[in-house]
């Protein structure tokens, strides 16, 4: 409720509130603090858990069954965690696919408990499923805060205070990817030397996903590839299964969790846009509802490990399938990027050839590690949402809130969704640090390709692009860099990306620290206009800090600042020229076209 | 006078912390004082002490200066619930006499000039006995093993004509420090105390007896 007075100001009273469900089990009552971090790398949380008289550790009563009457949710969280056990089918099951003894346990663990529970230990342990929900102080609606995995967890002790604490850090749902590695080297078509050396796979038929299994793949069939496991069917891996490599087809057809396809946008336009961040704002981000009918949502949605989308929910742990993910893959990319064949306009975004000459030879890498190279390689954004899914974007950096559509302006009552008002903002940071910043760039394209197009050593220098800007060195003297892009071909394209990279370089050189009031609906990786300070910044990440009846702050970092020039526009950065009024994202169709 | 009457009395009658029999009746007790197992069982009657009960409860607000003006977050335990955070009662008083003299005896002497191990028949010493054992209750442990592991909550039985409802109040909860006194020779023989008592839970709560009360005095 906004209250203005004639002199001008503004009195606004909210309301807060949050939900913690830890191993779905509400643990909202014991929470002293929160703190989360929405990023389009990372997404982490931290949650502060009271522990008067250890409520939350494993006590001896406790193993011998007996529990006080604070300790319910001890008592629920142990005796569910104790009937995890290792049956004598998934047993038999590993050993009937392995065909490699040293690789087989020397003793089965049926029969086992999955978590070893011992006095002293904290009954949070790592990877049980966290969720959070907000509540906005100013509205009766909730949103999603994060959705992800414990880990690590701190039991902590201060003598001087005398006082408990446990403190929960979570990771988002990449934590599956992030763990689960990959070898890019090389396999026999014996399934035994799956995982040798190069000497003992020199003895038999030779793949390797790096020659055999990403040619060919999109950037999006690859991180499709690398979560769920589902190679797509021009890839060789069909071939593969002729040949007696089942240790190979097995290792790529892993999947990480339990993600499954979700929406893909093919961006044409600001409609496009508009609707891509609508679905992904009312499904992934606001609760659905308001008040009472959120939280009777919230209830059962926090029963489950993790989301479930559209109200059909998942792998509900009492199926016992504590560890799957139900979340699901969303995809945005350019019209101009989804190709292909010769007769359209447009190109495929491969990564293995972007990448060539980078490794990825004959090492294990994190899938996650894969995904975040290469699509860090074009600017695409590949984070976690806070309801457990996933997404791949292109980077969104030159847009305006205008370009959202009703996304920016309908969704919330009282003002621009992308717009951080003068009666929210407690304070900011503005820096302007030249130390990242290059005058002069130097882009060196294929090689390889090439000669294989001209081959023609002596016309070398037409691979090499190269961007300087008099404004800048004058300023800054000559500061130079090169990059390699392996799949650029053409002078143009190595002197389209050098600019980018040169404006990108100066466009990095102001951030801005804003700490407002609430703002949960704030968005990593899209455009915010700050009213106090007329700039416009890309979002690199988000943090919400609630503690219980103290504090409650949001603050957002902006990069890639853009000030206003005389028509009141902002200026453009990336994909544009330094100083111009044209806007254009990272344009890849020119930049890889060859 | 008995407890009972002291509190009918002063249920009906202005509250007058001057007159010796006006003053705040109170029953104070513990789990542990009243336990089976505790051989000296404890509940004191102090009919005639304290002198003072100050009630505090704050609101659970926190505000942000922001460019425009100011914003204001009231935490409440769930949406659309009070922010309330916890009351306290901070109880303060004066203790009877501890000049404690032997009944019938033709000569002063006091407590301290007789034998502690085998006190006179019909010392009238018993309200030092009552400031000692509210003490004691004060320095209680808050999980004694008696109580088998449970909390060790204290009691606060309270009537007063603020609230004219016809029933005793029980506040529920603990002692946030032992007593806190001092001994000033103006007043050798008395003992000024304050103690400050957490409350977990009122029976009646509150609310209810608000509305007794309203109701009370809508037809009086």
């Amino acid at each position: 409720m906004d209250q203005f007075f004639p002199e001008g100001g503004c009195v606004r009273t909210g309301e807060p509130s949050y939900r913690v469900f830890l191993f779905t089990k509400e643990v909202t009552e014991d929470v002293k603090s929160v703190n989360i971090t929405w990023s389009t790398i990372d997404s982490t949380c931290s949650i502060e858990l009271t522990n008067p008289r250890e409520k939350w550790i494993i006590t001896e009563d406790n193993l011998n069954g007996i529990w006080r009457e604070d300790e319910k949710i001890k008592k629920e969280i142990y005796k569910r965690k104790k009937t995890f056990i290792v049956s004598e089918k998934s047993e038999s099951t590993i050993s009937d696919k392995d065909e490699n003894p040293k690789a087989s346990s020397s003793h089965s663990e049926a029969g086992t408990c999955v978590y070893d529970l011992y006095e002293g230990d904290s009954v949070i342990s790592c990877g049980d499923p966290v969720r959070i929900y907000l509540k906005d102080p100013f509205s009766d609606y909730w949103y999603r805060g994060f959705t992800g995995y414990a880990s690590p967890v701190t039991d902590s002790y201060d003598a001087s205070s005398d006082y408990f604490t446990l403190t929960v850090h979570c990771e988002d749902t990449k934590r599956w990817i992030r763990a689960t590695r990959l070898g890019w080297g090389v396999w026999g078509s014996n399934s035994s030397v799956s995982y040798a050396t190069k000497e003992e796979a020199g003895k038999a038929s030779i793949y390797s996903i790096w020659q055999h299994v990403a040619p060919g793949m999109s950037l999006e069939e690859l991180v499709v590839w690398l979560i769920t496991g589902k190679v797509p069917d021009t890839s060789i891996v069909g071939n593969m299964k002729e040949t007696n490599t089942d240790q190979a087809i097995k290792e790529l057809e892993l999947r990480c969790g339990n993600f499954t396809l979700g929406k893909r946008w093919v961006i044409k336009n600001k409609k496009d846009i508009e609707d891509a961040q609508l679905f992904l704002f009312n499904e992934c981000l606001r609760v659905q509802g308001k008040g009472s009918d959120a939280e009777d949502l919230i209830t059962e949605e926090g029963k489950f490990v993790t989301r479930a989308g559209s109200g059909e929910y998942a792998n509900k742990v009492d199926d016992g399938n504590l560890y799957n993910v139900d979340g699901q893959i969303h995809v945005m990319i350019p019209e101009f990027l989804t190709y292909t064949g010769k007769d359209k306009e447009g190109i495929d975004l491969k990564p293995h050839t972007m990448t060539e000459g980078i490794g990825y030879r004959d090492e294990y890498s994190s899938r996650l590690g894969i995904i975040q190279d290469w699509a860090e390689t074009v600017e695409f954004k590949f984070y976690a949402l806070p309801n457990g899914d996933v997404l791949l974007e292109f980077p969104q950096y030159d847009f305006r809130p205008e370009d959202y559509g009703k996304a920016n302006d309908s969704i919330i009552k009282d003002g621009e969704v992308f717009k951080i008002t003068n009666k929210e903002i407690t304070g900011w940071d503005i820096t302007e640090d030249d130390g990242g910043i290059d005058t002069l760039f130097v882009v060196g394209g294929s090689l390889e390709q090439y000669f294989k197009r001209i081959g023609d050593m002596a016309q070398l220098s037409g691979r090499i692009g190269l961007a300087a800007k008099e404004s800048l060195t004058k300023r800054f003297g000559w500061r130079c860099r090169n990059l390699d892009a392996p799949l650029i071909t053409s002078k143009e394209g190595c002197e389209l990306l050098a600019e980018a990279l040169l404006n990108r370089s100066f466009a990095e050189a102001k951030t801005m620290n804003v700490n407002c009031t609430a703002r949960y609906e704030v968005w990593p990786g899209r455009p915010y206009l700050m009213e106090g300070r007329k700039v416009l910044g890309y979002c690199t990440s988000v943090e919400h800090t609630i503690i219980w009846g103290s504090q409650l702050k949001t603050k957002i970092n902006l990069g890639y600042l853009r000030g206003w020039n005389k028509e009141k526009k902002a200026w453009t950065t990336i994909g544009g020229k330094l100083i111009s009024e044209e806007r254009r994202y990272l344009d890849y169709s020119k930049l890889y076209a060859s | 006078m008995d407890v009972e009457k002291i509190f009918d009395y002063t249920l009906w009658n202005p509250l007058n912390p001057i007159e010796y029999s006006q003053r705040i009746p109170m029953k104070i007790w513990t789990d542990l004082s009243v336990h089976e197992g505790n051989k000296k069982q404890t509940m004191l009657e102090l009919s005639v002490n304290p002198q003072s009960v100050a009630f505090k409860q704050v609101k659970r607000i926190t505000s942000d200066i922001v460019r425009k003006g100011r914003v204001y977050y009231f935490w409440s335990s769930a949406p659309g619930e009070r922010n309330l955070d916890i009351l306290a009662l901070t109880i303060g008083g004066v203790s009877g006499s501890i000049l404690n003299r032997v009944a019938n005896t033709q000569y002063q002497q006091t407590l301290s000039e007789q034998k502690i191990s085998n006190p006179p028949e019909g010392a009238i010493n018993i309200k030092h006995q009552k400031w000692m054992k509210l003490y004691s209750m004060t320095r209680e442990a808050a999980y004694p093993p008696e109580l088998n592991g449970e909390f060790n909550y204290a009691y606060i039985e309270y009537v007063s004509p603020i609230f004219p409802t016809g029933k005793t109040i029980t506040f529920k909860g603990h002692f946030s420090n032992p007593l806190d006194f001092e001994e000033n020779a103006d007043r050798p023989f008395l003992i000024n105390y304050t103690f400050e008592f957490i409350v977990h839970q009122t029976d009646p709560s509150l609310d209810t007896i608000l509305e007794e009360a309203s109701n009370f005095l809508l037809t009086r």
